[in-house]
Parts: structure tokens; sequence; C-alpha cells
């Protein structure tokens, strides 16, 4: 199994999770899938002990500002709507993993000598699903 | 896109030289057909892509560099002078559609070479995303 290389990956976005578009110019992305750690250690115990709980991801995206841009355009329109997106990032292009949730923030920057970007933060609102 | 074919096409709509006549693409020569007041365009190469995820057909923001030359008359500095100014002032920030960008410095004085002709040259910074 080879590494990959962060271009070689896919980033899309949707909003119904069946149809993605991909987000233009995204440069970098950075998720979080994580579950919840519930400590049950009691005094029989002779280390911490604990079980697993509950989902809980988030994704952050950033790169250049495409105005126009499909996959940038749904983050925009559910940033305003409060409404659910899919982000699904294949690292291979081929495999990785789902987020349904809310985007947190839609932030954009620029100065007169490089390109306008755009960062991104979601947040999930249902269990992270893996692609196998 | 090829920056040193679209400076020179630039160049030309802004009556600043003619193609293949007193404008050129490549380095300073003289030669047959290449007068004493001429200006060449040079692409000089530039940093490595930043890539865009997608695959490897997605885009990349692309920094590239070119050299603006412009040679004057035989002891017409004045003249050589305002015509690198002119150089600047039609390539900074004027970049045509499909370009992120054109940045130009302001012209650098090089030389008054053996023949008596003064040299400048206006380095630019090309963007793409493509």
């Amino acid at each position: 199994m080879a590494v990959n290389v962060g271009f070689e990956g896919t980033l899309e976005a949707s909003t119904d999770g069946s149809t993605y578009s991909a987000i233009g110019g995204a440069n970098s992305v950075s998720a979080n899938l994580g579950r919840a750690m519930l400590e049950i250690t009691d005094f029989d115990d002779t280390a911490v002990n604990r079980i697993a709980g509950l989902k809980d991801s988030s994704v952050s995206v950033s790169g250049h500002y495409i105005g126009d841009d499909a996959g940038q355009v749904i983050l925009k329109a559910a940033a305003a709507s409060g409404n659910d997106v899919y982000i699904r990032w294949r690292p291979d292009g081929t495999l990785g993993f789902v987020l349904q949730g809310k985007v947190e923030n839609y932030n954009m920057s620029g100065d007169p000598g490089s390109t306008t970007t755009f960062e991104s933060s979601l947040q999930a609102t249902t269990a992270w699903t893996v692609e196998a | 896109m090829t920056p040193h074919v679209d400076i020179s096409a630039a160049l030309a709509t802004a009556s600043l030289g003619v193609l293949g006549t007193t404008l050129f693409y490549g380095p300073v020569r003289d030669g047959l057909g290449v007068g004493n007041v001429a200006i060449f365009v040079l692409d000089v190469g530039g940093f490595a892509p930043v890539a865009d995820i997608g695959g490897a057909d997605a885009f990349d923001l692309r920094e590239r560099s070119s050299q603006i030359r412009v040679r004057s008359e035989r002891d017409a500095y004045t003249a050589g002078h305002t015509t690198a100014q002119a150089v600047w002032e039609a390539i900074h920030k004027r970049q045509p559609a499909g370009y992120v960008s054109w940045e130009a410095g302001e012209p650098i004085y090089i030389e008054r070479d053996e023949s008596g002709r003064h040299h400048w040259s206006i380095n630019t910074l090309v963007r793409t995303h493509d």
C-alpha cells in the first residue's frame, strides 16, 4: 500500500449525500474522526478504565476562494442556512470517509499580493462513516 | 498559458514594440533584424506549484517569473528610461483574463554596453491557477 500525497485526494461537498461536487481551490484539509471516552474506573480497577462513547467529528477546509465553485457554494449556502451538508474526503482518490454536519463558519481573507482565501469548519451532526 | 507570449502581446498592444521588429521572445541579442532599440521577453522559471486537492488533474497555483529587457539607442538614456517605465505600467496589475495576477518590479538599470546602449530589466511575477 503506497502512501498518498495530498493532491491525489478528492475533497467534495454535497447537500444530499449522493451527488457530490468537488471543492475547487481547496489546498488544505484536516479531519478529526473521534469518539468520546467514558471513564468507568471503580475501586476494583488497578488502572483507569474506559468504554467507548459517542462518535464525534469535525473537518476544516481551506484554499483559494473561487466565488462560483460548486463545492464552495454548497459550503457558503449551508453556513447561511444552517442546513446539514456532507463532506467526503478520499485521500487516495478512491476511499475515505464521509461526515454529515453543519458549517460552523466560512471565513475569507485577502490581501493585494496573493489570492483571496477561504477557510471553513464543520461539526458533525451524525456519526461519521468510513468507506471500505 | 505562456507568460512571455502574453506579456509580449500586452507590450505590443501598448504600442511599445512590434513583435519580430522591435519586440522579441528570448534573451538579449544582436543580429540580423534586431536593432539597437529593442525589448526582449524571456521566461526565467519559477517556484514549484502549490497543488490543489483533487487528483493529478486538479488545478495548481503557479508562480512564474519573466524578465523583460529594454535596450535603448546609443547614448539615449532618457528615451530608454521612458520606455522602461512605460513597460512597467503596461504590465503591473494588467493581467489579461485567465491569469490570477501580474506583478512587475520597478525597472532596474543594468548597464551601458560596449556599444553605448543602455539596458534595463523589469522582472515580473505571473500567477496562474490552472
